[in-house]
């Protein structure tokens, strides 16, 4: 038991879950634009997998991580206008045209990287450049809390910018207020002279950039080579952050720590020879049970309200 | 009236649905064209490869079964107005099922194959409460539940693989090897009696929902949750019984496919079966027995492309990018709506003539 706790409390689980996290942090962050939006697109799993595989690409083809990172953020940039110009134009249902999306990009991948490298597996035959790490040279030093600034991707400084970037876009400027009340009610929103369509467009735009970066971290951060489906999940669990968090900043931020500790949770078990097979479900099970939590405390709430109407 | 409209609508969904299975087509031809070395080749490996040989024709039907079951969960849960996505750990779980029941009991051939598959249906419909509960009574997002249930049901599939069903002589993550009394049997070739168990299941999911009580339920809460309530329908008890029969119905498939395709089961990960089964929905516009059809044509897509994969340089992947163009066109409202428009408006005329004169 000691050496569970131990282990849980080491430095290097604090850097693992900091790792994950990064990536649930763009994931919620994504989400929570797309909600606010009033529209969920549950192919954030599909955007954050293709834009690590071409992330991965446009980092081989000029041998620089900026090129790849930007290739991955026009990339989810144009899937998620796809995706809004299905969804408004065509109207399609959004979750299908979201399992499409993520169809489409489980496959896809496969397809490409075999058409690329010939083989199915990984990218590990076209080496590409990641994303440099960095440790903050003061804060370092500080004794425990230094592990916080320690050698960690570019990319993990720059989810603490999106998050700051989110909240004040959402909160304080008037885009932000008009992505609210289309969000909202469309039909009030346009009622006074919103074009729902081009807020929306843009709420998508902004959001697949962000799931674009996502994509990049988990390819020239997180990991440094393409594996199939590789994302296992995460932009699921980040739209359940987002889910429990009440589709705001701060809410989503702070269950993604949960998630990224619950997976991270896991992974600590699995090097304590527990069974594998059933702690590599474990970070899916906390998610359920903590969806299952929020639901029934709103539900109370409701119920008390109609009470006291 | 009523008829005629009837009559447009089916007009227009089967334009619609044919017009869209060309598109797609034409957009992985163009693909293939792009990609490959010997485009014809493998243009012809795909579209004319699983009806060159016996044993290759038999494929479409062997690769129909799994995705029929689970297209009619799907549709079963679509009209609950849920998206449940749960089919997908609902197969696998269904898989373990039936490897329970036939690796460790020894039973009369025949008898032996029931059990294991009502194992695997039993097995799957355990996978349907969770969701459906959570959605019916504290309205939480059934579809990230669901997905999130289908990587727990995985790994506890896993579990049950490997401490209690493993065959220890080899050193893959195997089960023991299925008896000979609880295999399915074969038809011809690869196809096996799993595909008649599935038609019949379709007929069965057609009557259920179009002939039963309780199917009208389901459709009635699925379409207006609050006139179904109004109308005294218990929407709780309805929705949670609609997704322990459609997570049944791919249990079910599992079994059949771990007990008619393989020797043992030896899965390693998710099938993806479960989100085949949403295209074969979608396709069959959520009627039971047009996902027989569905099912049948996705088999056939799959054989096509797993020949192609075979024979040339072409990955059988590409099929995805045919199945996510097939999901976007088939369910965007607003492709052909002219057209109907324009029809209903044309038909709705002559009704006025007619009865004017």
């Amino acid at each position: 038991m000691n050496l569970i706790l131990d282990t849980l409390f080491s430095a290097n689980t604090v850097s693992a879950t900091i790792r994950v996290l990064t990536l649930l942090t763009y994931g919620s962050m994504a989400a929570v634009i797309n909600v606010t939006s009033g529209v969920n697109n549950i192919g954030l799993e599909g955007i954050l997998l293709s834009s690590a595989l071409i992330a991965v690409i446009g980092s081989w083809a000029a041998q620089s991580w900026v090129v790849g990172m930007l290739c991955a953020v026009v990339w989810g940039i144009a899937i998620s206008l796809i995706f809004g110009y299905l969804v408004m134009e065509l109207k399609t249902n959004n979750i299908l045209c979201g399992l499409a999306i993520n169809m489409f990009a489980s496959g896809g991948t496969v397809f490409l990287l075999s058409v690329l490298t010939g083989q199915k597996g990984s990218s590990i035959s076209i080496p590409h450049q990641v994303a440099p790490r960095f440790t903050i040279p003061l804060l370092s030093d500080i004794p425990v809390l230094g592990v916080l600034f320690t050698d960690y991707s570019f990319f993990t400084y720059l989810s603490l910018f999106v998050i700051l970037f989110v909240y004040i876009m959402i909160k304080k400027t008037p885009l932000g207020l008009k992505i609210r009340a289309v969000g909202l009610n469309p039909n009030s929103a346009s009622s006074v002279g919103i074009g729902v369509h081009k807020v929306r467009y843009t709420a998508f735009a902004i959001s697949g950039a962000i799931a674009g970066l996502g994509g990049a971290y988990l390819t020239m951060g997180y990991f440094s080579s393409f594996t199939r489906d590789m994302t296992a999940g995460i932009g699921f669990m980040s739209i359940a952050a987002c889910n429990m968090g009440g589709a705001t900043t701060v809410g989503a931020f702070l269950s993604s720590i949960l998630f990224a500790f619950a997976n991270v949770f896991s992974n600590v078990m699995q090097s304590l020879q527990m069974s594998v097979d059933l702690i590599n479900g474990f970070p899916y099970f906390i998610t359920i049970i903590t969806l299952f939590v929020i639901g029934f405390i709103n539900y109370q709430r409701k119920k008390k309200w109609e009470l006291k109407k | 009236m009523g008829d005629k409209l009837r009559k447009v609508n089916l007009l227009v969904d089967l334009t619609k649905v044919l017009l869209t299975i060309f598109i797609s087509l034409v957009c992985v031809t163009l693909l293939i064209l792009l990609v490959s070395k010997d485009p014809m080749k493998a243009i012809s490996a795909f579209y004319l490869g699983p009806f060159t040989t016996l044993r290759r024709f038999s494929q479409i039907f062997q690769l129909a079964t799994p995705i029929m079951f689970t297209g009619l969960a799907v549709t079963i849960m679509l009209k609950a107005g849920l998206f449940n996505m749960g089919s997908e750990g609902a197969f696998f779980f269904g898989g373990i099922g039936a490897t329970c029941i036939a690796v460790n009991m020894s039973m009369a051939p025949g008898i032996h194959t029931i059990a294991a598959l009502l194992a695997a249906a039993v097995f799957g419909g355990l996978v349907g409460i969770i969701p459906a509960f959570l959605r019916a009574k504290y309205d939480i997002n059934e579809l990230v539940v669901s997905i999130m249930m289908n990587y727990v049901m995985i790994s506890i599939s896993m579990f049950i693989l490997n401490y209690y069903l493993r065959d220890m002589s080899v050193s893959a993550r195997i089960s023991k090897p299925f008896p000979e009394s609880a295999v399915i049997p074969r038809i011809f070739g690869t196809a096996h009696f799993g595909f008649v168990i599935a038609v019949v299941v379709a007929i069965f999911v057609y009557v259920f929902l179009y002939r039963s009580k309780l199917g009208y339920e389901i459709r009635i809460s699925g379409s207006n949750g609050l006139f179904a309530s109004y109308s005294g329908i218990k929407t709780l008890k309805v929705i949670v019984l609609s997704q322990v029969i459609g997570c049944a119905i791919a249990g079910l498939g599992g079994g059949v496919e771990v007990l008619g395709s393989y020797k043992a089961f030896s899965w390693e990960g998710a099938t993806g079966y479960g989100f085949d089964g949403m295209v074969v929905a979608i396709i069959a516009r959520q009627n039971p027995l047009f996902a027989i059809l569905a099912a049948l044509f996705m088999g056939y897509l799959r054989a096509g492309a797993d020949i192609m994969n075979r024979t040339s340089d072409v990955a059988l992947e590409v099929i995805s990018v045919v199945q996510a163009i097939m999901i976007v066109l088939v369910a965007a409202e607003a492709f052909l709506s002219k057209w109907r428009h324009k029809l209903t408006v044309k038909k709705a005329g002559i009704t006025k003539e007619a009865s004017a004169s």
